[in-house]
């Protein structure tokens, strides 16, 4: 594999499909699926650029369990009611720009997808596929973990998440959870200095305050099947440090993933069981890097050895 | 999150108590240990791996602390499974005893046993 330049795959914002503005948009991530209406185009395209997997709706009734989210655009950009958001027909949030609206849309959808895929382990991790195997890559927030994705995917591994390895214990595999590549000021600056980037990307202050660009997710590359987990690498970013990968024991790489597990306390016994399998099925490693190339180069070798 | 895992007692083979977090290890351990009922045991690799259900804390045992764990059945008291792992790890029996003793404090103050 080797490391290309891919500008076409990154866009400000996906453009709305089909000669008439759609109206509503249904995301689905795995079997969950939020479906969101608004009367403003440019949160629809929000939404389409920050989900790869949402599409304008058919016209077709949404399944019962579907989160409903409403936007409705009221006055102009810069009151602070210019955009009301909706719940189950019910006003739950006024937003003063799209963008913020954009980001609550965000918020409400993650956090519902993660409540409602309940039955995976779900981990926060980077998880890239490469052939018929996955790499899941798990490190707390702020480690690097989308820069080190957005690295692999522009050097031609295949994109599952950026943030959420979703595990299944049925079938020993992580699940692709793709959404555009968050990137924070630091993650943006490493991989402009390294990968020619689009100069204004999809940005965002999320509702955690921070604010984010967003690469489009190479959907064309994405997996749509999960894919059985062949590596375990724990990421680790160092000032000076060349890229090095370690062998480390499974049990420690089990102990990685379940300190990162959103939501082992609901598995419980099972839940370690499952991340048991998993690395003992997986080869595990720690990568320690500086340079995001580098670490891209090395972890290329390790699976192509 | 909804998971942590203060604990991660890694499989270290020179050391007998190594821990990455010290939460007390002030704590008393029992006079005849026995481990808690929620841990559940796991080998994953030929280390033995625990997870405490209660605290949602996995941590991963080296050689001489999973030795001591598998001794922790209510009826040996530190001096004894300081003999028994004396005869295990031969080269190591001077400083045996009091390494027991830290590695039993090391379980007690992360609730991994029954008090």
């Amino acid at each position: 594999m080797s490391v290309e330049r891919r500008r076409g795959e990154m866009v400000e914002w996906r453009p709305l499909p089909g000669p008439e503005r759609p109206d509503t948009v249904d995301v689905n991530l795995l079997s969950f699926s939020a479906r969101v209406t608004s009367n403003s185009p440019r949160i629809l395209r929000g939404l389409l650029s920050l989900y790869p997997t949402a599409t304008p709706a058919s016209g077709g009734m949404p399944s019962v369990s579907a989160l409903r989210l409403g936007i409705v655009k009221a006055g102009a950009e810069g009151r602070c009611d210019a955009y009301r958001l909706y719940r189950s027909g019910r006003q739950i949030d006024a937003c003063s720009t799209a963008l913020r609206a954009i980001a609550g849309l965000e918020y409400l959808i993650d956090t519902a997808a993660i409540v409602s895929l309940g039955r995976y382990v779900l981990v926060h991790a980077g998880a890239v596929a490469a052939g018929t195997g996955g790499i899941v890559l798990p490190a707390a927030s702020g480690a690097g973990k989308s820069t080190l994705v957005a690295a692999l995917c522009l050097s031609g591994f295949r994109y599952l998440s950026d943030e959420l390895a979703v595990l299944d214990g049925e079938t020993d595999t992580v699940h692709p959870f793709a959404k555009a590549i968050c990137l924070k000021s630091g993650g943006w600056r490493v991989m402009n200095a390294a990968f020619d980037l689009p100069a204004v990307p999809f940005a965002l202050t999320r509702c955690n305050g921070r604010s984010a660009r967003f690469l489009e997710a190479p959907a064309v590359s994405a997996p749509r099947h999960p894919v059985r987990v062949r590596y375990v690498l724990l990421p680790t970013r160092q000032a000076g440090r060349p890229a090095t990968l370690a062998p480390t024991s499974r049990a420690g790489a089990l102990a990685e993933l379940a300190r990162h597990s959103l939501n082992l306390p609901r598995h419980r016994h099972v839940g370690l069981e499952i991340l048991a399998r998993l690395v003992e099925g997986a080869a595990c490693y720690t990568l320690t890097y500086d340079d995001v190339r580098a670490a891209t180069a090395a972890v290329t070798a390790l699976v192509g050895s | 999150m909804g998971t942590s895992v203060e604990g991660i007692i890694a499989p270290r083979p020179a050391a007998a108590t190594p821990s990455a977090v010290e939460p007390n290890l002030a704590a008393a351990a029992p006079a005849l240990p026995l481990r808690a009922g929620h841990i559940v045991e796991r080998i994953v690799d030929g280390d033995l791996v625990l997870y405490d259900q209660n605290r949602q804390q996995v941590h991963v045992l080296n050689a001489p602390a999973a030795f001591v764990w598998q001794l922790c059945e209510g009826g040996h008291d530190a001096g004894e499974m300081a003999a028994a792992l004396a005869e295990h790890f031969p080269r190591s029996r001077e400083p045996i005893e009091s390494d027991v003793r830290e590695i039993l404090s090391d379980f007690s103050a992360r609730g991994l046993l029954t008090t």
